[in-house]
């Protein structure tokens, strides 16, 4: 078989298992289960949510009103804490 | 601190605070080098982008422009111009923000970081060889793929590289949730170097035969933008856009939806370039129905952004990152649905071979990529290099000169481009007619053009000051922490229990 068939046919299997593998192990490893859990990973206790992050130097922030939001709504959304034990979905 | 003492402290809400910061402070730290090495020569490579693609817009409204330099003719500052902002800027600072967000989300330092640092170099001699022989006239006559063919071994091994110490890095990881943007930065990561190794094989070393180019090369190009610098961009986003407003995504469930519809859809998608070309139709109708199941993965990603910030729209107002970041994911979604609509045969058949294509291509790479990118910069270095920004001023002033400058570019080659359209449908319009018509247009482009250009000098010079600690020094508002206060506040190094 010509070298150029080798190139197409065994990336498509390759990358395509590779596909197939990255999806099943994404199941298995529960990363499709509670996504409101997944959507705070990114916040932590020193950068919770509720906190801005960014801002023009040498410039104060945005006013209360701008910021204003409900704190119990937002206590709803507050991060899994890693550092409390059973929180942290890697240890479910 | 071993467990054992750890167990012992009391982890006060300042304490568990400060070890986070702590923590955050150590993994970006250990990507200052490599991501910092990237972004420096990323700025270089726009630079020269830009001075080339300047070359190139005046020479089409005014061709005796340098006409003496023949490496500076308008084929060969034009390919220059696309190959150093595809491989010099856009793919080298998108790996810059890719190794500093994987590094971030899996909470735990980047692996290799002097490796990194060669593969960097070696990435940008082969962008620096390549440039020299496409300016030089050892120019491959395949869009996107111009530099001669010794180059992109070297880019291969370079992105080899790279890619390791990003999965090396993740499996470090200690955060057990994959984070969405994680999903796009595996995605870019590991179809580049298949979509770049399979296209060079397939065209420049075993060259398949006759229209099969052309397929290859289209496949190539246009996945080049969607299944690389659009999970890039898109990851950023959705990293910075909650990070910076404080809120998580509005629907982490659609998110994930996004992601595995364009993993399904936009490989197929690049064929559209080749409407009404000699290929089998039902080839050609397979990749229009892809790229209009498109818009799946593209509303989810709109519906998203948009709700995510459509209460806090206001905050643009007091955060560069989230001005320039939100400027480009509106982009995103305009260009995006452009293109679904673009790839209809009715509209294909009046908007392809005109400037219009090439508003649409810059509306992706420009108002989407690398507005994205700019929003991320303005996030991450500061992070590395522990100093601020030295002026809002000349960040208002970067961010309306490329917005406007994109704008201004994109009306005027989308207006040119579907009327030139129309007329070279119509047999009974000359064609010097039509040439004329699109001649204000062009010269509305070279402005355009020298209006992004001051905006990309304002903020290299921004880059430069703030890697040289140049400027009023500042703590707020990126709340620069200092490392030792954190350790003063809680002990040693250990987790809280």
């Amino acid at each position: 078989m010509h070298a150029v068939y080798w190139v197409i046919y065994g990336t498509v299997i390759l990358f395509g298992v590779t596909v197939v593998a990255a999806f099943v192990w994404a199941i298995r490893t529960h990363q499709f289960q509670k996504f409101q859990q997944g959507a705070v990973s990114i916040f932590d206790p020193d950068e919770p949510v509720g906190e801005m992050t960014d801002g023009f130097p040498g410039e104060s922030g945005p006013p209360p009103e701008v910021l204003d939001c409900d704190q119990d709504e937002l206590s709803k959304l507050d991060p899994p804490d890693p550092t409390v034990k059973g929180t942290s979905i890697r240890h479910e | 601190m071993s467990d054992a003492v750890a167990a012992t402290v009391e982890w006060t809400p300042e304490k568990r605070r400060a070890y986070f910061a702590r923590e955050r402070a150590g993994i970006d730290a250990s990507t200052r080098l490599p991501v910092l090495t990237f972004f420096a020569a990323s700025v270089f490579w726009l630079l020269v982008g830009t001075t080339l693609a300047i070359i190139a817009s005046v020479k089409m409204h005014w061709p005796e422009f340098l006409e003496s330099f023949s490496w500076l003719t308008f084929g060969r500052a034009r390919s220059a111009h696309l190959d150093t902002m595809a491989y010099g800027w856009t793919a080298q600072v998108g790996l810059g923000v890719s190794l500093w967000l994987i590094a971030r989300l899996a909470r735990a330092p980047l692996r290799w970081p002097r490796l990194l640092v060669g593969a960097a170099g070696l990435w940008n001699a082969a962008v620096l060889a390549g440039a020299i022989g496409v300016l030089g006239g050892q120019m491959q006559s395949v869009e996107w793929l111009e530099f001669p063919p010794f180059v992109a071994p070297l880019l291969a091994l370079a992105f080899v590289v790279i890619a390791m110490s990003a999965l090396t890095t993740f499996g470090d990881r200690q955060e057990g949730h994959i984070y969405v943007s994680q999903w796009y930065l595996f995605g870019a990561l590991f179809w580049f170097p298949w979509l770049y190794v399979v296209a060079n094989v397939l065209i420049l070393f075993q060259p398949v035969r006759g229209v099969l180019q052309a397929s290859v090369n289209w496949w190539f190009a246009h996945n080049y933008l969607g299944l690389y610098l659009t999970p890039i961009g898109l990851a950023s986003a959705y990293y910075l856009i909650p990070k910076v407003i404080g809120r998580p995504v509005y629907s982490y469930y659609l998110s994930i939806i996004g992601f595995w519809a364009l993993a399904f859809f936009y490989n197929s998608a690049g064929i559209h370039h080749l409407i009404g070309g000699p290929m089998p139709a039902w080839l050609i109708t397979y990749s229009i129905v892809a790229s209009v199941m498109m818009l799946i993965p593209v509303g989810t990603v709109a519906i998203n952004h948009h709700m995510t910030t459509v209460n806090h729209f206001r905050l643009v107002l007091y955060s560069p990152t989230l001005r320039f970041i939100v400027f480009g994911a509106m982009s995103y979604t305009a260009v995006s649905v452009q293109g679904a609509l673009q790839s209809l045969r009715t509209v294909n058949e009046v908007s392809h071979f005109t400037h219009y294509t090439v508003a649409h291509a810059h509306l992706g790479v420009y108002a989407f990529f690398t507005m994205t990118m700019f929003g991320s910069l303005y996030y991450i270095v500061p992070r590395l290099t522990k100093w601020e920004w030295a002026s809002a001023r000349l960040i208002r002033l970067h961010f309306w000169m490329t917005a406007g400058g994109i704008m201004l570019y994109f009306l005027s080659l989308t207006w040119a481009g579907w009327y030139q359209g129309q007329m070279l449908n119509d047999a009974n319009v000359p064609f010097m007619d039509i040439v004329k018509y699109t001649l204000p247009y062009l010269r509305t482009r070279s402005i355009a053009a020298v209006m992004l250009a001051v905006g990309h000098l304002v903020f290299a010079y921004l880059f430069v000051l703030n890697l040289l600690h140049r400027g009023e020094p500042r703590r707020d508002p990126t709340i620069l922490g200092d490392v030792k206060e954190y350790r003063d506040m809680i002990g040693s190094e250990g987790a809280p229990q």
